[in-house]
């Protein structure tokens, strides 16, 4: 093939790339012509069409940048949220189910929705811990961290919450504004330090560090940013005193995202059904793995009852797993 | 994860497309709805962003009607193909029955291809499923190009792509054009079979 006809099919399978949408291999075919031009062609002979392929490249350049910007999730319609939370959230039970279509929500990216229905969670008593914090996560992920400062300024003001509650939020705030925030001050940490210092309520906060990521949802995440975690097939839970003292319960795992485990607990298990709750932490848990059994503790996200295909009658368990 | 009713005698199982972003896996649903519009039971959802890339998933169901004394529902998903919506994938991928890979032909995008099937492993062995043992066809999409008089475009050839992504599993592959509809239907049909067939191990669906 002579140089003008290599040419000639390399800038044909160029626009081809880049009308199929593979843009980036359609600017390196640019690239690649280019240079072909330069290495065989006579500068006063090959300057327009360089330059016509030069525009290519800054326009394909344009789009691909334009693209990258539009990788703002957008809020969807109602319908297609509702379908969402009809396709991705299985819980039966009317409170699991409402949680968890919210953090299923979330993880699409769709805020301004979960939030309301968050909002809506702060009026069952065992769920508004959860979704305070959640919302509070929610602010943070989409309109910043002034938001979620500004959030938690009203509830404090309203006075919505127990004090111990009101000590959970601020203390899981705190941990959110250091790991990804601007340094900021709560208004409690203020309280303090105009003398009315609370060392108790530091210490209890302390105390519970573990439990500072209690309930939450997963941001969705990047290949980037996603935390290695080993495969976990089984997990051993080792009762507290004042459950069944020591008994190491084994369960497999049914699902894996990350540090998060679904167990599937048999429905004839009932003393285990009474045990475990939403929120129950357990401080001694081994993690099997096929190279290795990790110690640490763990959280329960969800737990309800499956009703339908083949594993009905048993029941679903979403644990967060913190390993030592 | 299918469901299935005894009483109704009515399954319902999700078929899921995956593969590399701008393989064509819409292009594949979007040629169902256009095609198989008997069997659609409702429309496609898609949600995709400036320049049609998915940005959740698609989705389209479908009414297969009695199959062995058995209503037999499907829903067709697609995920998003880029690499940074793994955590999407993964969502999707969740109570899966049945997967089309749909692999593209383009010499170009030979390692995205392979990327993409190591990710395909990997996300379903954390959703406690088994590449080996879930319903699965390959599907090596774009062969017209190939056909177009003069064409330059570098394609794989089918025994390159069988070498790439097929030596290990041996699972039935179909060549394909999205676009014009050649192979869509036979890499549909040919996942659902799999499918019902491995449905009625675990549930004994059919009468």
């Amino acid at each position: 093939m002579g140089i003008k006809e290599q040419i000639k099919s390399a800038l044909q399978e160029a626009e081809m790339y880049r009308t199929q949408g593979l843009l980036n291999e359609a600017m390196l075919t640019y690239k690649n012509v280019m240079e072909l031009i330069n290495k065989s062609i006579q500068p006063e002979n090959s300057r327009q069409l360089l330059e016509g392929i030069n525009n290519k490249i800054e326009l394909l350049k344009k789009t691909i940048s334009k693209y990258n910007d539009s990788d703002k999730i957008p809020e969807l319609s109602v319908d297609t949220q509702n379908l969402i939370k009809e396709k991705f959230a299985f819980s039966t039970d009317k409170e699991s189910s409402i949680l968890e279509g919210a953090i299923i929500l979330t993880k699409f990216g769709q805020f301004e929705r979960a939030i309301k229905e968050f909002n809506e969670l702060l009026k069952i008593e065992p769920l508004r811990l959860v979704a305070a914090k959640n919302i509070l996560r929610c602010y943070f992920a989409s309109s910043g961290a002034d938001d979620a400062v500004s959030k938690y300024k009203e509830w404090i003001e309203l006075g919505i919450f127990s004090t111990g509650q009101e000590e959970k939020i601020k203390f899981f705030l705190d941990n959110l504004l250091k790991e990804k925030g601007p340094k900021k001050k709560l208004p409690a940490e203020e309280v303090n330090e105009n003398g009315n210092k609370n060392n108790s309520v530091e210490k209890k906060a302390l105390d519970e560090k573990k439990l500072s990521d209690e309930l939450l949802l997963d941001i969705p995440k990047t290949d980037d940013n996603e935390e290695e975690f080993l495969d976990i097939s089984s997990v051993g839970i080792t009762l507290g005193e004042d459950q069944k003292k020591g008994l190491e319960v084994i369960l497999d795992v049914a699902f894996q995202s990350g540090d998060m485990v679904s167990l599937i607990v048999p429905g004839r298990e009932k003393a285990l059904i009474d045990i475990f709750k939403i929120g129950l932490k357990f401080n001694a848990i081994n993690f099997y793995s096929p190279i290795a059994i990790l110690n640490g503790s763990g959280v329960i996200l969800t737990f309800s009852k499956i009703d339908s295909g083949p594993k009905a009658g048993n029941y679903s368990l979403d644990l967060k797993m913190f390993t030592d | 994860m299918a469901v299935f009713n005894l009483k109704s005698r009515e399954i319902e199982c999700k078929i899921v497309f995956y593969g590399p972003g701008r393989s064509g896996k819409t292009t594949n649903l979007e040629y169902i709805f256009k095609t198989y519009k008997k069997q659609v039971s409702d429309q496609m959802v898609t949600i995709d962003t400036e320049g049609d890339r998915t940005l959740f998933f698609d989705f389209l169901p479908m009414g297969l009607g009695k199959i062995k004394g058995c209503d037999v529902k499907v829903q067709l998903y697609t995920v998003p193909g880029q690499v940074q919506y793994s955590s999407t994938r993964k969502l999707v991928l969740k109570g899966a029955d049945g997967i089309v890979f749909v692999a593209d032909s383009f010499a170009i995008r030979r390692e995205k291809n392979m990327i993409s099937l190591r990710d395909l492993d990997q996300n379903l062995k954390e959703c406690g499923l088994n590449i080996f043992k879930i319903p699965l066809v390959l599907q090596y999409n774009k062969r017209d190009i190939a056909d177009i008089p003069g064409n330059t475009i570098p394609i794989m050839s089918i025994e390159e792509l069988q070498k790439d992504l097929n030596k290990q599993l041996k699972v039935p592959y179909y060549s394909a054009s999205a676009l014009s509809g050649q192979g869509v239907g036979a890499t549909l049909k040919e996942c659902l079979k799999l499918t019902l067939v491995h449905l009625q191990k675990e549930f004994n669906w059919a009468q």
